[in-house]
């Protein structure tokens, strides 16, 4: 999860071995904006559907995230109002919403750059972009399988850097939390959208 | 005399050195961790619906045969379950559940026995062996091995990071061989 900041952090702490004192800031994209599920179609006659999510990095799957974020996806999922009942479990109908986020590095040896910061006691701050892929597929036996893709981004920096003009500066948690909620609410309009979910 | 500054500066170097091994061990010393609790794979989900509806099966464990180091620099991992064969077969239980094809006392039963498992730095290895029962009689009897690499970081920390997360991962990778072995599928 957001692994080149935490790894930039890492190596930053590990440079500064106990004498500094650097801070993180996270940024987020304004593209996606929060989601509005009161502006859904929404179905007549929602249905209950089981819900899988899976937290990658770099395509490999990451158990610890997947723990953490599960319940925040499950919590949209909800407010969306486009399910009867969102369930761990199989449903009668055998209607699935899997949800997959994967976190790919945008940034480089952010490691190195991380190295550099700590050596100079955050003097060389460091800026790196960490990308997340969110896939979005909703089963409903009998027709097509309907898939969503939404992009975002977390800007990390570390040290004496700037982070990008027009964005709040907030936690890596905060920002963490912020791109998982905008995405999934994102992908969940598109899916109200163009599938027959509100027939 | 000059024997004697050698000695006195031979002592501050050994002490020296007992210093600089303590902060060492201190910043650096072995540590173990329990590996995350496992997860279910959307990949895993996707295979397993290609069994027929309603066939179910339950789930035992052997004893691991040959369970190496499971350690990345000074970091090492141990299983939730206590054993490695338990941590997988309670993985597999939880695949199935979640794909609707489990059910406790079943006459199907699928038996994990892990055979070799090692973890080192950039590296990981699992071979298990997979027993199903139908009504007590042998019809899937295959040992399946995944290995894995992926670069390691020179920063021993990240590296450990690095190391149980593709450890983790490879837990899935394994029951998905299962799940996409056509013999496999053929018992469903």
């Amino acid at each position: 999860m957001f692994k080149r900041a935490l790894t930039l952090l890492m190596v930053c702490s590990f440079a500064a071995a106990l004498s500094g004192c650097i801070s993180l800031h996270a940024y987020v994209d304004n593209s996606l904006g929060d989601p509005h599920y009161a502006d859904l179609k929404k179905p007549a006659d929602p249905q209950p559907v089981q819900l899988l999510f899976e937290f990658q990095s770099k395509s490999v799957a990451n158990a610890r995230a997947t723990a953490t974020l599960r319940p925040k996806v499950y919590e949209e999922v909800a407010q969306s109002g486009l399910f009867s009942k969102v369930s761990y479990e199989p449903v009668a109908s055998g209607r699935t919403l899997s949800v997959m986020i994967n976190n790919v590095p945008l940034t480089e040896n952010a490691g190195a750059k991380g190295f550099a910061t700590g050596l100079t006691f955050g003097l060389a701050g460091s800026t790196v972009s960490d990308g997340y892929v969110c896939t979005i597929s909703y089963v409903e036996p009998g027709h097509d399988v309907v898939t969503k893709e939404v992009k975002h981004t977390i800007v990390s920096t570390i040290g004496n850097a700037s982070g990008p003009q027009g964005l709040v500066a907030m936690s890596l948690t905060e920002a963490v939390d912020k791109v998982v909620r905008q995405m999934v609410g994102k992908g969940l309009a598109e899916l109200d959208e163009t599938s027959d979910l509100s027939k | 005399m000059t024997g004697s500054k050698y000695a006195v500066g031979h002592r501050m170097q050994y002490l020296l050195s007992i210093i600089l091994l303590s902060a060492l061990l201190a910043l650096g010393g072995c540590v173990s961790q329990p590996l995350p609790e496992y997860q279910v794979g959307i990949a895993n989900q996707i295979s397993l619906s290609r069994l027929t509806p309603g066939v179910k099966f339950q789930v035992s464990h052997g004893d691991d045969i040959e369970a190496g180091s499971a350690g990345v620099r000074a970091l090492t991992t141990t299983p939730p379950g206590g054993s490695w064969s338990a941590f997988l077969a309670g993985a597999l239980q939880q695949e199935l559940v979640s794909s609707g094809h489990y059910v406790g006392g079943s006459g199907n039963a699928i038996d994990v026995t892990v055979v070799k498992l090692m973890l080192m730095d950039g590296q990981a290895h699992v071979s298990v062996h997979f027993v199903v029962r139908e009504a007590g009689v042998v019809v899937y009897d295959k040992v399946l091995e995944v290995r894995t690499k992926w670069d390691s970081h020179f920063i021993g920390v990240i590296a450990a990071r690095d190391g149980v997360a593709n450890f983790g991962a490879i837990f899935q990778q394994i029951l998905k061989k299962l799940f996409d072995d056509p013999d496999f599928i053929r018992l469903g």
